[in-house]
């Protein structure tokens, strides 16, 4: 490693969390289950599958549109199990407060946390709160971790897709990031933008009974779709092509990114998810995922070809092709 | 005037830049290398996002000048808005993508993280409500822009503003550096591709001297994969057949003769001096300065914004002068994407989302088969 000290962009998802997490934490705690490098851990307890994972949420500002800190770190943690293939069912909980953060900030916050685990069947079944000195945090930090039984026999990796597969997502892409930076001082603009965070475990359900042969699930959190796809066609050693045309987008975020300069591609979303399954089944999880309500924009955007080998690449509406390259996102620090 | 019933989706259409580009392809077959440039961040941004470069033959090169408005804002403006955010009971507001601009020893947007007070707005006409609500603060727009910011700006100005409004004017005017990029180049560069919203303000007439001191072709584009390539192919139509007009290629937003109202604010309220553009330096005429009448209003004139130290445009090793003057390429910089990124940018050209290296750094084309 390069830097001798953290920026920002360690905490991005993207070149330099990747470098962080490959040349300092794999090799330090080396050990298979972790160098799987899923969202989550996969476990083998008394002969049941389980998954393990782990999420902090650091948003600026802690209240947005769509939603607040509290159901973000409940829907990650969720969302994370998912992306391993698993049914969510416990929750740990931990806050790290400032001195001097509002009591009815807590209150909506944690108010929310119970709705959003209600919502997602899962249990907060234990926690632990620190406070710091005033200036020492921001507010309110929020860890997560969550247990979930894996009750399927597909294997789930992001070094799974292969040629001829087909890129599903459940809708319209960056949805949380600009309601995020909406929100921004400096970047006020009108925006009805909400976020689009939710728990998608069930519509992860709805895939794994609509194909036997699901190769891969990924939420584009941070970093947002080009983050997660570069991650995969590495890990898979393919090339992943996009269809400009084909991937579900609001006017209003478009024109919100053309007017920041930004690619929506690498705008964080919370409450979607890349799936790539073979071309035989893609038309039945197509299906099934419009059939479910967090899923009803679901469209294919995309398929994995074995010409350029790590790449990710975009086919533009008029035909031309460019790279989605892999952000050092350093640009939209907490995020989530 | 912006005909409403305008399918805009044919300006991006597969079909039409397909048969563009084999007009493109034909029309230049037997044409010797070449070079057309651009001069407006817009185009760079549409041709990398779109890829459009690949629609052209390799010896038909699009080269980016100095179109971005903050990459060549002098550093000296920006110095002394940073001078003025330090001073007491005073409020700088301006657009955005100049706050992270680095000046000679710090920006905009570190100065407001060390307690100046520094605004975003996202048009003039907020300056005039916030100075409104806040009558006993000074506040001061810095105004950088090409003609069109400018021309908004004059409007403004011409129709009142409140007392404790000032104005720190770092505007451009586009056409006086085409002459001084025809210097820098060689005869290889043999036409132009005019800023389409530019010369909705000015119009062409202004262009006018490059058809007759130079013999140059330069053709107005818009800002759709469509409206690019129709105005290379007029370029190049232009060149095969030895002529040398400035061409209206946006007919459906732009006049010939510009906007009157415009050029009406624009004249009255500032006078044209040499000025300088950073990465290129002194442009003769190029410059807006509030005209006398309004120096009032001047904050250059009412307050000490003279920084305490000299002015120093560029980060050793930051190639984004010669990035600027299409000279070379950010790829051929030593700092692009491996110390200068967008969240720590070395010069300003990987800031502003028009900036070429920012543009860049965001968009590769990728040279492969579309099959």
């Amino acid at each position: 490693m390069t830097s001798a000290s953290i920026k920002l962009a360690h905490g991005s998802g993207g070149r330099l969390s990747n470098a962080l997490i490959h040349d300092l934490f794999f090799p330090a705690f080396n050990n298979p289950i972790l160098n799987q490098a899923h969202d989550g851990a996969l476990l083998t307890m008394h002969s049941r599958q389980l998954a393990f994972s782990s999420d902090s949420f650091v948003v600026k500002p802690y209240f947005f549109p769509g939603g607040n800190i509290g159901e973000l770190a409940v829907n990650g943690t969720v969302n994370d199990l998912a992306m391993c293939g698993a049914i969510p069912q416990f929750l740990s909980v931990a806050f790290i407060l400032e001195e001097g953060f509002p009591m009815n900030h807590l209150k909506a916050i944690v108010k929310s946390m119970a709705a959003a685990a209600q919502h997602a069947q899962v249990q907060i079944v234990t926690g632990d709160t620190k406070v710091v000195e005033r200036g020492a945090a921001d507010g309110v930090f929020i860890n997560t971790s969550g247990i979930g039984i894996i009750n399927h026999q597909q294997k789930i990796s992001p070094n799974n897709a292969q040629a001829g597969d087909v890129i599903i997502t459940n809708g319209y892409i960056g949805d949380h990031g600009i309601a995020i930076l909406s929100q921004r001082e400096g970047l006020f603009f009108e925006t009805t933008i909400q976020s689009d965070t939710a728990a998608l475990h069930t519509l992860v359900a709805s895939i794994l009974t609509a194909s036997a042969n699901v190769r891969v699930l990924r939420d584009p959190t941070r970093g947002g779709v080009a983050g997660v796809l570069n991650e995969i066609a590495l890990a898979s050693q393919v090339e992943i092509r996009l269809d400009e045309v084909a991937i579900p987008m609001r006017d209003s975020v478009r024109a919100a990114c053309d007017l920041l300069g930004l690619d929506p591609l690498i705008i964080a979303n919370e409450g979607k998810l890349i799936t790539i399954v073979p071309k035989a089944d893609s038309a039945a999880v197509l299906q099934a995922m419009q059939l479910h309500p967090l899923g009803k924009e679901s469209a294919i955007i995309g398929r994995v070809l074995n010409n350029n080998p790590g790449k990710v690449t975009l086919e533009t509406r008029i035909g031309s092709l460019r790279l989605v390259e892999m952000p050092l996102g350093e640009q939209l620090p907490r995020i989530c | 005037m912006m005909n409403q019933n305008l399918n805009i989706a044919a300006f991006n259409s597969r079909e039409i830049v397909s048969r563009l580009a084999e007009d493109i392809k034909s029309l230049s077959a037997d044409m010797a290398p070449l070079k057309l440039m651009h001069i407006c961040g817009g185009h760079e941004n549409a041709i990398v996002r779109h890829a459009l470069r690949q629609f052209l033959p390799a010896h038909i090169q699009v080269i980016a000048g100095p179109g971005c408005p903050v990459c060549i804002c002098p550093v000296e403006a920006i110095d002394e808005a940073i001078t003025l955010a330090q001073q007491p009971n005073t409020t700088v507001l301006t657009f955005g993508d100049i706050l992270r601009v680095p000046a000679t020893k710090t920006s905009l947007e570190e100065v407001r993280a060390k307690g100046g007070r520094v605004k975003v707005v996202y048009s003039p006409v907020d300056a005039i409500k916030i100075a409104q609500q806040e009558p006993q603060q000074t506040f001061v727009f810095f105004s950088v822009g090409f003609e069109t910011t400018a021309a908004g700006i004059a409007g403004l100005i011409r129709s009142g503003v409140p007392e404790n409004l000032f104005f720190l004017i770092a505007n451009r005017y586009i056409p006086p550096v085409l002459k001084l990029l025809m210097d820098v180049h060689d005869e290889s560069l043999q036409g132009f591709l005019l800023a389409g919203h530019a010369g909705t303000i000015t119009g062409l007439e202004v262009y006018d001297f490059m058809r007759d001191e130079y013999r140059l072709p330069c053709a107005a584009a818009g800002f759709e994969p469509v409206d690019i390539l129709l105005a290379i192919r007029k370029l190049l139509t232009l060149i095969k057949n030895n002529q040398h007009d400035v061409i209206n290629c946006y007919r459906r937003v732009m006049k010939n003769t510009g906007n009157k109202i415009g050029q009406q604010c624009l004249s009255e309220v500032f006078a044209l001096e040499p000025g300088t553009w950073r990465g290129i330096g002194a442009v003769d005429n190029s410059a807006y300065q509030l005209k006398d009448k309004y120096a009032h209003l001047d904050a250059r004139k009412q307050f000490n914004c003279k920084p305490s130290y000299p002015p120093q445009s560029f980060h050793p090793g930051c190639l984004c002068h010669r990035v600027m003057l299409g000279e070379v390429e950010p790829q051929d910089c030593k700092l692009f994407k491996k110390v200068c990124t967008p969240g720590k940018p070395f010069g300003p050209c990987m800031v502003s989302a028009e900036g070429t290296c920012h543009v860049r750094y965001n968009y590769s084309e990728i040279k492969i088969n579309l099959s």
